[in-house]
């Protein structure tokens, strides 16, 4: 028997899990569980000389210096350097061994005279095995820095994928989804982020390195661990990729243990967290009535909005309107959604076959009408035993998203921007809006287009037809091989295959589709009833052969090593077509009458590819079990670049110590159970730039074409600057930090800091226009900027009750990033970029010796008042000299236009009076987790929250600003204190009427009046369940079932005025969201491996809010039941 | 065991080392699948890459619209009045004097004049990869480098001093910090490249086709670009003059090309002079436009035809925003006719001048397809109890007056309009109506015709007018400003799927008049001809002139000075994107005072007449602007995002 335990306990996770947790009742009860033998066999009585061996049972290694005591005797002995000892007993002697670290083994000498033993480690957190890139190392041995995601705490958020619930788990990682779309990733910065576009993390999902990973094809049931690797010398064994930190996945596999069957299923609603309230009736007709009167001259006399709103005849006044019941658009285009989870598994095996099956189906229906996600995964394992020395498996996952929905955040059409502009009144004779298409108050003016706040938002959002399915197929097969108990070989295999399918169309119902025409008799939209498909298809190869070593040498020597190769391919193809002026006959076909087009020929193709070849070795040594060292390297060589820059070198070298080890701390009784200081230093990299970056590429189009010899031919011209000496990009990470538990693990603090600093950072830079590559992506990549960041993360976990029917568990993470630009290309040390909201306006600069992502734009200096004035003999108003205003005005400053400072001082204000007004970066962010337990039931409690960071709200923009954007567009609530000549508040700019493009009404000026305190403290979970008793369960025949109910973002503690303070709605033109190539047949051109949606996020362009899916509130209510 | 340990560790250390080590130098490049790169051909690829390097040329920017339109602002010919916009150079010259340096015009026509210039650098990098006919070879090599010289040409003569950039940009890695080169030096580069392009492409006679750059445009070019260099601000004279009469004289003498000396076949009361442009509207269909024709740019589709959704540029304006007024839209033939004379350039031409009424038609087409004379429609009544309406105008002159129902119906009386104030000179009666009452005098209280006063003589028995008699002519009827520029005309144009804002009208580079023209400019600098009335310049203008009038002999001179030149390239070659050009080598004060006389007439006429407010408001900035700082309207901007990437450029004087 114990022979078989042995045996199991190293290979057997579940018994492991089994034995560990029984050990882990019986320390909490102070008793110790003993692995007796067979106390009733017949013994003499006399003294004898006993022999054995101890060794651990982690890795059957001799251990020395194991006191070997007689259980109520003072004789004891001490194992040797081999693990032997000999001590003298009697067969009715109990022996006790024990060791630090180990849990204390009773043995009833009995007949025996040779007594092997294996002593078995306690679980301790230091016991606790993290996984690392190829391979795992114990907690306690860990050098490097390694955040480790609560599973079991992450779980009990209802949502559709881990990255929605990741937030505030790890120190150090910071998550933020882009706004609430179903099926919307998020962005996850680790450790401050780099000035390039792509900052998200490198993923290794058991085992398999994927670039551009697709969240929502990992089942939340189906993980088992989320590992975090933050600092270099962690990362370093993935060199190449992983200086944006990586994170580690590992899903469930099969177990030696019964088949077990556990189906677990939820059922919720979600609420949206908040509507904006927009003026009433009243309020909007008054300003409506109000622009007229500013449009009006002494001559003439605007009464546009008059005769649309006023008809004294039927009585309609102003007055009127303080009985109109408003139509809240709000209210039609949100509902309450719902989600509904089903997750089934079965996992099973004996010691030599194990196996584990997942299937789960997700469904959501969003709070905006008309959107929402449907996921269906599966996931098939399978380990086995060939002989004593090979093992092999085949892990086989599959998963297949479809999110369909209008995407608010994505531009035209945007039906969170229409419900928020939208009339909230009919216009007198002018039909219902709330049932008509259109605002019907606008056709017939020759507009060319129908402008977004003239389509119904609610008929929008029905008719929108967006649809992207992601389908990811992977499979990842292994070999083992024992060539010596200490050396194995492994060859590992993978394919992993993401099809994206993105479908839109638009019916004559939507705002992009719609057949109206204007007044001259030409339609507002030429493209009329149009679709699209596209398709990206992204292979990825992976093959890699390690070969481990781990050896304990004699007592003070620990040698684990692996060395490895590994090659990667990636091939991405990609094709699509347009069709256009589909008959409105065939629109109830939907999607499906793309053929019918009068031009569907429009099509695309793209492919590309790219390759990895690596080689990489990590030594960790353990001298005496307090010092700790590492060292990894990794040799990367990646096709993206050009011969000669190809290979990039990634070293790193980590020591510990684990000072409480020391005899001299030993000695001594502490309340601190063990203690650990670490330093690690290395370089990793990132290549994250498009598959062929480093050649100049030409492009053949239509629309470069010209005659030659009499025919109209296509162009061939330069379409993608290449650029030779683009290489790696390399971060040096210095890591510092210190683990400490308290009071026998009661108390478990981590803290780390960290410098980071990105050299040759990888960006993307426009390039003046004589370049001559206009037509194309006028932009190179070079390495081109040094960021530095740096660091201090906190995490505490504390057992703040322990008794035996209650117990309370917290545990708080704190983490500070300070961010700085320190060199920008080419000696130009600014970039300012644009927004999607207005072209000629920048919201953000990177400028040397700032950090990224800060806010450009000019500081409000409140609205000109009387004060500023002088009135003129004709009763106009001029400005008094000396008071600053707009260059090239065409009229005069008024009261109450907007007013900025003039921070140069030269009266003039102009582009020179910008500076930065704000940072979306936060000062600091983190968790807060609480698990409380009460016999049979559970509660979590989790908190997050991010402090210090400010959001551009560019709907105020439109929605407390008018003149600017769209006219007739209605506003906020708090429009309705805007400056008047009796109001002359200084928050808001009077009433102007639509002109864009002049100064007067600084409509494209990014200002400090957009910019509002981000900061938030989020209740974000709240779950609580119920086990049901065991006597339930056995008459049931189950194994154990329970019930739970949770909440996520239940509420959000903030001083931001919009929908939500998490947000970010910029998208970066990202070409790799289309097949590569453009319209208008291009073929050739940018060969981009797929980037998922949530790439379109970029780093230098945070904290953006303009007109995102609202976020929600989930209740679900569910079971989780095991046959 | 300590020594198992050692040599253990110290293997795994070695041998990790050695795959280190190993692998740092092999290329593992892939191949790209889906693009070619820079530095391969072929010699089907070349003709695509040469498409390319003729592409920019249909830009908005460049003959689309930007180079005969909004880049006109700063020459005395017209101006257009579609625009609202108070700062963009896209829409009106006016604007172009308001315009800054951040305006994506001045922006698009630099960024298109170097995508051109460098798809010829990477084309003249590779041409002699492929294995071909070397004739072949050669043709292909002669037009890229002569588009290249062209595209620096319009850089250097629009912009100033600008960067010289004739390496591939692949060579020149991440700097592209590049400066300006002087003028004077890059016209020396462009006359060297034409010079040996001219030998290298296949002669006119060969081509048959004005689209393609053959012996006769690179010789027409240089002597364009000749003149240009002798004249300000490189000043280079004497040897520049000599080298403009040298090429246009080559050509002239090659006898390849005449004027049209009779009107097209199929339209024979149009004049000799519209022949080219008729077929520039047609597409060269009916005749392939080389007798007088030399080269012009191409455009293939209007972006609704059969050649549309194919993806070509679909860009041209001309006949449109240039062209004769009309709100006919049952086939989409509208054409806002924006572009207007000044009242200066008018005056230029005699009534014998075939030229001035195909340049400045008097007509517009209504929404019936028909003719009618240019006018505003207004009801204007006043006393009461009588209606006039001028609601047609037939080549300015007819009035039909009419009435409600109560106030008689029928007369129709034809008004003799004075361009400049836009009065009634005289009225005819025509058909005296009937049933109008007794009160006789009626003045006009709106525009057109505002304050004007007719005293009408009843027939007392039907109670129609008599007589009419106008006693105060009253002011806006048809000005000059009202002539629309109609010398490419959409009624020609054989599309048969029309467009409302675009046509594939071809545009005129250069043709025959201009050769002749600076032919006998450069031999007035050259050989001192011209009041000689033997001279072989004189000669050549006569060729010209005498065309103009309809080979009357009416037009011909005795003698011509510089002068004469300036007026007749005006007469001659007004709106096809050479007058700014012209203006400018003629020296700063020709350009000055150029601009102040039109802008000073038109600051008269706003004030007295004023137009919609945007456009009185845009002239009274543009005017103010231009005459407090001349020389800044000299050259462009140069652009102010391109500065910002490009910190080694420095920005013109006054932007």
């Amino acid at each position: 028997m114990n022979k078989d335990l042995r045996v199991l306990s190293r290979k057997n996770k579940f018994f492991k899990t089994a034995l560990l947790s029984v050990l882990f009742l019986g320390l909490l009860t102070n008793t110790a569980i003993v692995f007796g033998q067979d106390p009733s066999s017949e013994i003499p009585k006399s003294s004898k000389k006993i022999t054995g061996v101890v060794s651990s049972s982690v890795d059957k290694s001799p251990l020395e210096g194991v006191t070997v005591k007689i259980k109520g005797k003072s004789t004891a002995v001490q194992t040797g350097s081999d693990g032997k000892f000999t001590i003298n007993a009697t067969p009715q002697d109990t022996l006790v061994f024990s060791y630090i670290n180990y849990t204390d083994q009773s043995i009833r000498v009995g007949n025996k005279t040779n007594i092997p033993v294996l002593l078995i480690e306690t679980p301790s957190a230091g016991s606790e095995v993290i996984v690392i890139g190829y391979g795992t190392v114990k907690r306690k041995d860990a050098t490097g820095s390694v955040g480790k995601v609560n599973i079991e705490d992450l779980k009990k958020a209802p949502v559709t994928s881990f990255d929605q619930a990741l937030a505030g788990r790890v120190a150090g990682v910071v998550v933020s989804t882009n706004d609430g779309q179903p099926g919307g990733s998020s962005q996850i910065v680790i450790r401050g982020s780099t000035a390039g576009q792509e900052i998200s993390p490198l993923y290794v999902i058991d085992g398999f390195p994927i670039e551009n990973m697709d969240i929502n094809s990992i089942n939340m049931n189906d993980i088992e661990n989320i590992e975090v690797l933050k600092d270099a010398s962690s990362i370093a064994i993935y060199g190449a990729r992983g200086a944006n930190g990586v994170i580690i996945i590992t899903t469930k596999k099969g177990k030696a243990e019964p088949t077990r069957v556990t189906y677990s299923v939820s059922n919720g609603s979600l609420n949206i967290t908040k509507k904006l309230k927009m003026l009433s009736p009243y309020e909007f007709v008054k300003l409506q009535l109000e622009i007229d009167s500013v449009q009006s001259t002494g001559t003439t006399n605007v009464i546009t909005n008059q005769k649309r709103y006023i008809d004294e005849s039927q009585g309609i006044d102003l007055d009127y309107y303080k009985n109109v019941k408003p139509i809240n658009w709000q209210d039609l285009i949100y509902r309450q959604g719902t989600i509904q989870t089903h997750n089934l598994s079965l996992i099973g095996g004996n010691k030599d076959n194990r196996y584990a099956i997942n299937g789960g189906y997700t469904e959501q229906k969003g709070v905006i009408i008309n959107t929402g996600l449907k996921k269906y995964d599966g996931k098939f394992n399978f380990e086995s035993k060939y002989n004593d020395k090979i093992r092999y498996g085949v892990t086989l996952t599959y998963s297949n998203t479809g999110a369909y929905g209008t995407q608010p955040s994505s531009g035209s059409g945007g039906v969170v921007f229409g419900a928020m502009a939208f009339r909230p009144v009919n216009i007198i004779g002018a039909g219902d809006l709330e049932t008509g298409f259109v605002d019907s108050s606008v056709l017939g003016t020759s507009t060319t287009v129908v402008p977004d706040n003239l389509v119904n938002p609610k008929q929008q959002a029905l008719n929108e037809y967006r649809k992207n399915i992601t389908v990811t197929t992977n499979l990842n097969s292994f070999i083992e091989y024992s060539i010596l108990p200490d050396l194995k070989l492994k060859i590992t295999g993978g394919v992993s295959n993401t099809k994206l399918t993105a479908e839109v169309f638009y019916n004559s119902k939507t705002s992009q589709g719609n057949i109206n025409k204007n007044s001259s008799g030409n339609y507002y939209n030429n493209n009329l009833i149009n679709g699209s498909i596209n398709n990206t298809n992204n292979n990825n190869y992976l093959t890699e052969t390690t070969l481990s070593y781990r050896k304990r040498f004699d007592q003070n020597n620990i040698l684990d090593a692996v060395a490895g190769f590994s090659y990667q391919r990636g091939k991405s193809f990609g094709n699509g077509f347009s069709s256009y002026k589909i008959p409105l006959a065939l629109e109830g076909f939907g999607i499906n009458s793309l053929g019918a087009g009068t031009n569907a020929t429009n099509w695309r193709y793209g492919t590309t590819q790219n390759q990895l070849v690596s080689f990489f070795g990590r030594v960790n040594y353990s001298l005496k079990e307090r010092y700790l060292f590492t060292a990894t390297g990794r040799n990367d060589g990646s096709s993206k670049f050009a011969a000669g820059n190809q290979w990039g070198f990634f070293p790193s070298a980590a020591f510990a110590w684990r000072f409480t080890q020391e005899s001299f701390f030993k000695r001594k009784k502490s309340i601190l159970t063990d203690g650990k200081l670490k330093i690690s230093y290395g370089l990793v990299g990132n290549n994250k730039v498009n598959d062929f970056a480093s050649l100049y590429q030409l492009a053949l189009t239509s629309n470069a074409g010209y005659y030659i010899d009499g025919n109209y031919i296509q162009g061939s011209i330069p379409y993608f600057y290449g650029n030779k000496d683009i290489t790696w990009e390399k971060t040096g990470e210095l890591n510092i930090g210190t683990s400490l538990s308290f009071f026998k693990d009661r108390i478990l603090i981590d803290i780390d800091y960290y410098r980071k600093e990105t050299r040759n950072s990888l960006l993307n830079i426009t390039l003046p226009s004589l370049a001559g590559y206009a037509n194309g992506t006028n932009s190179q990549y070079q390495n081109a900027a040094t960021i530095t960041n740096r660091g201090l993360e906190f995490s505490i976990t504390t057992t703040n009750i322990q008794k035996k029917n209650f117990a309370w568990t917290s545990s708080f993470n704190i983490s500070f990033n300070k961010n700085k630009i320190v060199e920008f290309y080419r000696g130009t040390d600014i970039r300012q970029i644009g927004w999607n909201l207005y072209q000629s306006a920048t919201a953000w600069v990177a400028k040397e010796g700032y950090p990224i992502s800060q806010f450009f734009g000019y500081k409000w200096a409140g609205v000109y008042q009387y004060g500023d004035f002088n009135q003129l003999a004709n009763g106009t108003y001029v400005l008094k000299p000396g008071i600053a205003t707009y260059p090239n005005i065409t009229g005069q400053v008024q009261p109450g236009d907007p007013k900025y400072a003039d921070l140069n001082g030269d009266g003039v204000i102009d582009d020179n009076d910008r500076t930065i007004i704000g940072s979306a970066l936060p000062i600091h962010t983190g968790g807060f987790s609480n698990n409380f337990s009460y016999k049979s039931f559970k509660l979590n409690l989790f908190f997050q929250w991010s402090y210090g960071n400010q959001v551009l709200n560019a709907n105020k923009m439109v929605f407390n600003q008018t003149g600017n954007y769209y006219a007739n567009s209605n506003q906020y609530a708090e429009y309705a204190n805007r400056w008047t000549p009796t109001n002359p508040t200084n928050d808001i700019p009077r009433a102007s009427s639509r002109t864009n493009g002049t100064d007067i009404d600084g409509n494209t000026r990014v200002s400090s009046r957009l910019i509002e305190d981000g900061s938030y403290l989020r209740f974000k979970t709240v779950s609580f369940s119920y086990n049901l008793p065991a006597k339930y369960i056995n008459k049931m025949k189950l194994n154990s079932a329970s019930i739970f109910i949770s909440i996520q973002n239940l509420y959000t503690f903030t001083k931001y005025s919009g929908y939500d303070p998490e947000v970010s709605t910029y998208r970066a033109a990202n070409p790799a969201n289309l097949p590569s190539g453009v319209s208008g047949n291009t073929l050739g051109g940018v060969g981009y491996i797929y980037v998922q949606p949530s790439s379109g996020a970029a780093a230098l362009a945070q904290g953006y809010d303009y007109v995102p899916y609202p976020r929600s509130r989930t209740f679900t209510v569910g079971a989780n039941i095991t046959f | 065991m300590k020594h198992n340990f050692k040599s253990t560790f110290s293997y795994l250390f070695i041998s990790i080392l050695f795959l280190f080590s190993y692998a740092c130098n092999k290329d593992i490049s892939l191949n790209p699948s889906g693009f070619v790169t820079t530095d391969v051909t072929s010699e089907t690829q070349l003709s695509n890459q040469l498409a390319g390097i003729y592409n920019p040329l249909q830009l908005d920017a460049m003959y689309g619209n930007g180079l005969w339109g909004y880049f006109t602002g700063g020459n005395d010919e017209g101006f257009n009045t579609g625009s609202t916009s108070t700062t963009s150079v896209s829409n009106s010259l006016i604007e172009g004097l308001r315009s800054s340096s951040n305006d994506a015009g001045y922006y698009n026509l630099w960024k298109g004049l170097y995508s051109g210039i460098e798809r010829a650098n990477i084309l003249l990098s590779v041409v002699n990869k492929p294995i071909m006919d070397e004739r072949k070879r050669a043709n292909i090599k002669g037009q890229a480098l002569f588009l290249r010289a062209y595209y620096f040409y319009l850089l250097v003569n629009n912009y100033g001093d600008v960067p010289y950039k004739t390496i591939v940009t692949s060579e020149m890695g991440t700097d592209l910090n590049l400066a300006e080169t002087p003028s004077k030096a890059i016209y020396d580069s462009i006359i060297k490249d034409m010079e040996a392009a001219d030998s290298l492409v296949y002669p006119m006679s060969q081509i048959k086709t004005t689209l393609n750059i053959s012996q006769s445009a690179v010789e027409a070019v240089l002597a364009r670009v000749c003149l240009s260099a002798a004249g300000y601000p490189i000043n280079g004279g004497f040897p520049y003059y000599k080298k403009a009469l040298y090429w246009s004289e080559k050509l002239i003498n090659a006898n390849v090309h005449t004027l049209n000396t009779q009107p097209h076949p199929q339209y024979p009361n149009t004049p000799s002079y519209a022949r080219l442009f008729i077929n520039n509207m047609q597409n060269n269909f009916a005749e392939n436009n080389t007798t007088e024709g030399i080269w012009d740019v191409g455009f293939v589709t209007n972006g609704v035809d059969a050649y549309s959704g194919l993806g070509y540029l679909a860009t041209q304006k001309l006949g449109v925003i240039m062209g004769v007024q009309s709100t006919y839209s049952f086939t989409n033939s509208l054409a806002s006719g924006s572009y207007r004379p000044y009242p200066s350039f008018y005056q230029l031409f005699d009534n014998n001048d075939t030229r001035r009424d195909w340049v400045m038609p008097k007509y517009a087409i209504d929404t019936g397809n028909n003719k009618y004379g240019i006018g505003t429609k207004a009801t204007i009544v006043t006393p009461t109890k009588l209606r006039i309406k001028d609601s047609v105008f037939i080549r300015g002159k007819k009035i039909i007056i009419y009435d409600t129902t109560f106030y008689g119906s029928g007369a129709t009386a034809y008004a003799t309009i004075d361009y400049n104030t836009g009065g009634i000179i005289s009225l005819t009666l025509t058909n005296g109506g009937r049933g109008y009452d007794s009160i006789r005098n009626i003045t006009i209280g709106t525009s057109p015709g505002k304050n004007g006063k007719f005293k009408a003589i009843l027939n007392p028995i039907d109670s129609s007018i008599v007589s009419l008699t106008q006693t105060v002519p009253g002011t806006g009827y048809v000005t000059i400003y009202d002539f629309s520029i109609g010398k490419w005309r959409r009624e020609f144009e054989l599309n048969q799927i029309k467009s409302n804002t675009l046509t594939t009208c071809y545009f005129p580079v250069i043709r025959y008049s201009d050769v002749l023209l600076m032919a006998a400019e450069a031999d007035i600098q050259v050989r001192g001809g011209g009041t000689n009335a033997t001279s072989v310049g004189l000669g050549y203008y006569n060729q010209v002139r005498n065309r103009a009038y309809n080979n009357t002999g009416l037009g011909i001179a005795s003698a011509i000075t510089m002068d004469d030149i300036k007026d007749e390239r005006s007469r001659e070659l007004c709106f096809e994107a050479i007058r700014r050009t012209d203006l400018k080598r003629w020296g700063i004060s020709s350009t000055t005072n150029a601009l102040n006389k039109v802008l000073n007439v038109m600051n008269t006429y706003n004030t007295n007449t004023p137009p919609a407010s945007a456009i009185l408001g845009a002239t009274t900035t543009s005017i103010k602007n231009f005459l407090s700082f001349p020389q800044k309207y000299f050259f462009f901007p140069i652009p102010a995002g391109e500065i910002a990437l490009d910190p080694a450029l420095s920005q013109n004087i006054g932007w």
